[in-house]
């Protein structure tokens, strides 16, 4: 990075932890501190919900994958705005009237105690390993790309965002969330605009689409069908996106404490019903423009030498060993195809990922999430390199702050404060939350520094981490909701069956991870079901 | 379903000012029309 760059990315960082810092103001309470004293309005709650959801790897690896698999990825967003429908009329009436903190103290209402902890420790435990991945993954690919330590990045990437977390709570996490994710569309979309005008002159924005639509970039429905049937091992197409999506949608902004505790932030149930309609009209259209810069990159390579593989730091240590000479070769036959032989590039380059694979065992060598960024790098002007760097940065942060803020929300009112001190004064409890919310940026920073190799596309591995938890999370909350004759106990066994059903399904690779969440939904409503004859009834159900 | 009769009273009360029926169909069109436009943009670019 030139020093223009630099300057550019310290100022972006060091300016939204002093916005973060200046906006920490927060009551010093637990209402204060997790909920702004409940007084947002509708579109804070947006943008926070909007920079909750859109993490560093959703701009890192979107505009990839429609580079390499086309922009079918959009169909995963289609159940979302159905879900914003059904959580507006379900879950924020009964989570504004009871005055939650967490989504979990509601299951405690409705069930007991033991079903509220389960829940609560589900979410916290795949919520915090997840958050680690989160900054884990683009800390990987930015010390890969620009050669940084990747212990270091992985402290900047987790721990500055700590500093006003820590001192301002929910109200400082919404008001830098809003900041950062204006920059963040802003350096997408100088981004977008420079793909476009750095290819030849008479090639237009039009002609880029057509010739990525040539090369099967434009997949934006697909129907999952094949000659043999449905194929329910396709990851995106239009029913495991509606069906499959919404819900995952459904789990996510309705069960998932880092989603409730943002729109819990709001003035009322009407801010709080806005901010998440909203977001279900922006959500799909968001992100099927960054896709659509994938495909624009995809096209600017058509005319531009793109390199064999992305990841130049990878192909560096494969060339330090016996493979060498291989690898020279292939680059050879690479280099001589003509531009638009992409059929020739792409036998090329997985012949390439094979050599590269028996080179460097046990590593990833998928160089999807790396495409974006090695353009920025390659042929962005100085100064908006910097600025791109400091998009991811800031999308990491935004997602981390959120999640650190929701997990000591739920380690304070789900744990402490039932198991260990139960009265405290607000100045103690003010004093805990910000311990824990400390303490839950360190452990998720080792996570990073722990989590070795993690297999295929980083933004799937953290949804797949997700929807093993989350079917079976939505299906508590929904007989919470919708069927009052299962009581506590029969829940409680039922919730754990269904989880083990669920890891042995993933296990046996046999359907795409985003059917999980419906299976793990309906598997604990059903085995609830059954269950509720033979399982001692103690509860009374409180509505 | 287990929505209380106070819910259901803040939601009669909400409506008031807020149509949020309609507010649910217009984001429920709105995807419709998006993935009715995103299969002619899959179709033409083909």
């Amino acid at each position: 990075m030139s020093y223009q760059d630099w300057v550019v990315l310290i100022i972006t960082l060091t300016g939204i932890i002093i916005y973060g810092v200046y906006k920490s103001k927060a009551t010093k309470n637990l209402d204060g501190y997790f909920l702004s004293n409940r007084d947002m309005p509708w579109y804070l709650v947006l943008l926070s919900i909007m920079g909750t959801q859109a993490s560093a790897i959703t701009f890192i690896s979107a505009p990839g994958q429609a580079y390499t698999d086309g922009m079918r990825f959009v169909q995963y967003y289609f159940g979302l705005p159905l879900a914003m429908i059904v959580i507006c009329i379900v879950f924020v009436p009964v989570f504004n009237r009871l005055k939650v903190y967490t989504a979990y103290e509601f299951l405690e209402n409705r069930f007991d105690l033991k079903t509220r902890t389960l829940t609560s420790f589900l979410f916290q435990v795949s919520r915090g390993l997840s958050t680690g991945i989160s900054i884990y993954a683009p800390s990987l690919i930015l010390s890969s790309l620009l050669g940084w330590n990747i212990y270091y990045t992985n402290i900047i990437m987790g721990g500055m965002l700590i500093i006003y977390t820590v001192t301002g709570g929910a109200r400082a996490v919404a008001h830098t969330q809003k900041l950062q994710l204006v920059i963040v569309f802003i350096g997408m979309a100088i981004a977008g605009y420079l793909v476009v005008h750095l290819m030849p002159s008479g090639v237009g924005f039009m002609d880029a689409l057509h010739l990525g639509g040539k090369n099967g970039k434009m997949n934006i429905i697909t129907s999952g069908r094949t000659p043999e049937g449905f194929d329910w091992k396709d990851k995106y197409n239009i029913w495991s996106g509606v069906i499959g999506g919404f819900f995952l949608a459904l789990s996510y902004f309705g069960t998932d404490q880092s989603q409730v505790g943002r729109y819990l932030t709001a003035q009322n149930n009407k801010q709080s019903k806005l901010g998440l309609l909203m977001n279900g009209i922006v959500k799909v259209p968001m992100q099927f423009l960054i896709l659509m810069l994938g495909v624009l990159v995809f096209s600017f390579y058509q005319y531009n030498k793109a390199p064999i593989h992305f990841n130049e730091t990878q192909v560096e240590r494969a060339k330090e060993t016996s493979y060498k000479n291989q690898l020279n070769q292939l680059e050879s036959e690479y280099a001589s195809l003509a531009p638009g032989d992409n059929d020739g590039k792409s036998k090329i380059k997985n012949e390439y990922s094979g050599v590269l694979s028996q080179s460097l065992p046990g590593e990833d060598v998928n160089d999807t999430n790396y495409i974006f960024l090695r353009f920025v790098i390659d042929y962005l002007p100085k100064g908006l390199v910097g600025l791109l760097i400091a998009v991811i940065f800031l999308a990491a942060w935004g997602s981390i702050a959120a999640a650190l803020n929701s997990l000591a929300s739920c380690t304070v009112v789900d744990i402490h404060k039932k198991y260990f001190k139960k009265e405290l004064s607000e100045k103690e409890d003010y004093r805990i939350s910000k311990f824990y919310t400390f303490g839950w940026g360190i452990f998720c920073i080792l996570v990073a520094e722990f989590a070795s190799n993690l297999g295929n596309s980083l933004i799937e591995t953290v949804n797949i981490l997700g929807s093993l938890f989350y079917g079976v999370i939505l299906g508590i909350f929904l007989i919470a909701f919708w069927f009052k004759q299962i009581r506590a106990n029969a829940l409680f066994v039922s919730a754990i069956i269904s989880e083990i059903f669920i890891i042995i399904i993933y296990n046996a690779n046999v359907i795409s991870f985003l059917w999980l969440n419906v299976i793990g939904a309906i598997l604990v409503i059903v085995i609830g079901y059954l269950l509720q004859p033979f399982v001692k009834t103690e509860k009374k159900i409180v509505s | 379903m287990q929505i209380s009769k106070q819910d259901k009273e803040q939601n009669a009360l909400e409506k008031k000012d807020t149509n949020w029926n309609l507010f649910y169909l217009v984001v429920f069109l709105f995807l419709v029309l998006q993935i009715i436009f995103y299969y002619f943009i899959t179709k033409h670019f083909q």
